[in-house]
């Protein structure tokens, strides 16, 4: 059953929108097109999941959001900035959250580094620590609920606790945009659900607008607003009731996907290949 | 025994040891954080080639430098070139930029040489190195470029850990990653030409990477791994000046075989 109130709300938010994408293509080479002809709107407080096979461009959307790419044709709005013109201004509004496989595990770095490092950083070279970064940093963790970590080294962390040290790393800059590329790779199902616990809590509490990729949509889909699908362009993007339909998630993946219907009349797919 | 001590060659050895292993504890451990052993291999031949130049130029009366600036000069043209090849993360292109400019250093390193075979011993002096033989404005060079080294390393510290540690997520967080990994790669090429006077081109690595390498298998937290290998160089040098004085062996290479067996040891023990 397709609840038609939450598909209106959805298209009301929109209005408000904090991120707008507008016909964006994106090419590394200038041959090939990894993103084409791409147009949504997210609006504030709207809790967004990109999903699509390997390949389909997801990282490259989020990177061109948070200007670390430029698009080739288009022009995107954060917060009515423009990635590509400032991407400086724009980062100082999002707290973003890389796969935890593009991280060095060679480093003994300790979680307070890692939590502090991303707030710092927004501050300039040579800025100092001061009491209140170092408040904010141990509010951050503690908001993910490992507050016992400060002190520990990073690669001693079990993968979901790496990902939650991350998650306040974004935290502590106090963004009013999260991105996240992955937030659930390579977790364990109770990492995963804490990890979904404090993303619905970021949204109902805070109202922060977030927007994740994900390779397996089910453990945040019932508290989704937005889901895409993505395959280097929009197949599908809307309320996740709409979006989940047999025949997008065929055109997305390219074969038939299987999907489970829940109590709630929302449609899981049921991935095989998972991200390592 | 106690005049030996006194003697300027020695006091001269123990200063560039001294400087030889905080070279070793920053840009050594970077090194290792990084990843990018290869990097101290190709900076130490390239400088090995900017020396040859400048000994080149100094004997045809062209211009009169340190050996040592002309390998400076080199090891950080190199280092641009590797900073320019890895500017989006690519580690493997920056390796094999490095390969490609390690075979044409080496090239130019015989090539100059062979312009100047009277004086061809200074230069592969430089392959080998000697603590033993140090000047006095070979010092001073030394001792300026590892201030310059500790600088950087005090002023941009969190810099350089941030884009070690997450290159993507530092670009994210407003960081000029490209910016901080041009000097953090300048900076670890003037460390090995430090390193490289006194211990040659050869133990460059015996004293660059093995000591950082050691104290970094299990290191707790950063600021000990620094620590930690300052005094794994720092002991290694002083056992190999004690050898040598014994015994007539090269105490650069006691040292590198003194900071390798320890890392080797700290390997097996963690099976």
């Amino acid at each position: 059953m397709i609840s038609g109130k939450s598909v209106q709300e959805a298209l009301e938010k929109k209005k408000g929108a904090v991120v707008r994408v507008e016909k964006v293509s994106f090419s590394y080479d200038g041959r090939v097109d990894v993103l084409k002809n791409i147009s949504f709107e997210v609006g504030r407080g709207d809790f967004t999941a990109i999903m699509g096979p390997n390949g389909s461009g997801k990282s490259t959307l989020i990177k061109l959001l948070i200007g670390l790419l430029k698009p080739t044709t288009g022009r995107i709005e954060v917060m009515g900035l423009d990635p590509a013109e400032d991407p400086r201004s724009v980062q100082r509004v999002v707290g973003y959250m890389p796969q935890r496989d593009s991280i060095s595990k060679n480093l003994p770095v300790k979680v307070s580094d890692v939590v502090l490092l991303g707030r710092m950083s927004r501050k300039g070279p040579l800025s100092i620590t001061t009491p209140s970064d170092l408040r904010e940093a141990k509010r951050a963790l503690e908001y993910v609920g490992v507050p016992e970590l400060w002190n520990r080294p990073f690669s001693a962390l079990s993968g979901g606790q790496q990902q939650k040290v991350l998650l306040a790393r974004a935290l502590a800059v106090e963004p009013q945009i999260l991105v996240l590329d992955e937030p659930f790779s390579a977790m364990d199902v109770p990492s995963q659900e804490s990890i979904v616990e404090i993303l619905n809590a970021l949204k109902e509490e805070r109202g922060m607008t977030i927007i994740t990729i994900v390779h397996d949509v089910n453990p945040i889909l019932h508290h989704l607003d937005l889901l895409m699908l993505l395959n280097r362009r929009v197949v599908a993007f809307g309320h996740p009731l709409e979006v989940l339909t047999d025949r997008y998630l065929l055109e997305t993946y390219g074969a038939p996907v299987r999907t489970v219907t829940c109590e709630s009349g929302y449609c899981h797919p049921i991935l095989g290949d998972r991200h390592a | 025994m106690l005049e030996i001590l006194t003697t300027p060659y020695l006091l001269r050895a123990l200063i560039a040891l001294f400087l030889i292993s905080i070279n070793a504890a920053l840009s050594g451990s970077f090194t290792v954080f990084r990843g990018q052993s290869f990097l101290v291999a190709g900076a130490a031949h390239a400088a090995l080639a900017g020396a040859a130049l400048a000994i080149v130029l100094e004997v045809y009366g062209v211009l009169s430098m340190n050996p040592l600036m002309g390998g400076l000069i080199f090891a950080v043209l190199m280092a641009i070139s590797a900073g320019y090849a890895s500017r989006e993360g690519k580690s493997e292109r920056s390796e094999t930029a490095i390969g490609v400019a390690f075979a044409v250093s080496m090239s130019l390193a015989i090539l100059f040489i062979s312009v100047i075979p009277e004086y061809s011993s200074r230069a592969w002096g430089l392959l080998m190195g000697d603590l033993m033989l140090l000047t006095e404005q070979d010092i001073l060079l030394m001792l300026l470029a590892t201030i310059a080294v500790i600088a950087f390393f005090v002023l941009f510290y969190r810099e350089f850990l941030f884009i070690s540690f997450d290159m993507e997520g530092a670009i994210a967080y407003g960081v000029n990653a490209s910016r901080y990994n041009y000097l953090l790669t300048i900076l670890i090429a003037t460390s090995v030409v430090v390193i490289l006077k006194g211990v040659g081109a050869i133990l460059v690595y015996a004293m660059l990477i093995a000591p950082a390498a050691a104290a970094n298998e299990g290191g707790r937290s950063i600021n000990s791994v620094i620590a930690i290998t300052f005094l794994i160089a720092l002991l290694s040098g002083l056992a190999g000046i004690v050898v040598s004085f014994a015994f007539p062996l090269s105490p650069g290479a006691i040292a590198g075989l003194i900071a390798g067996s320890v890392y080797f040891i700290k390997i097996i023990k963690r099976g």
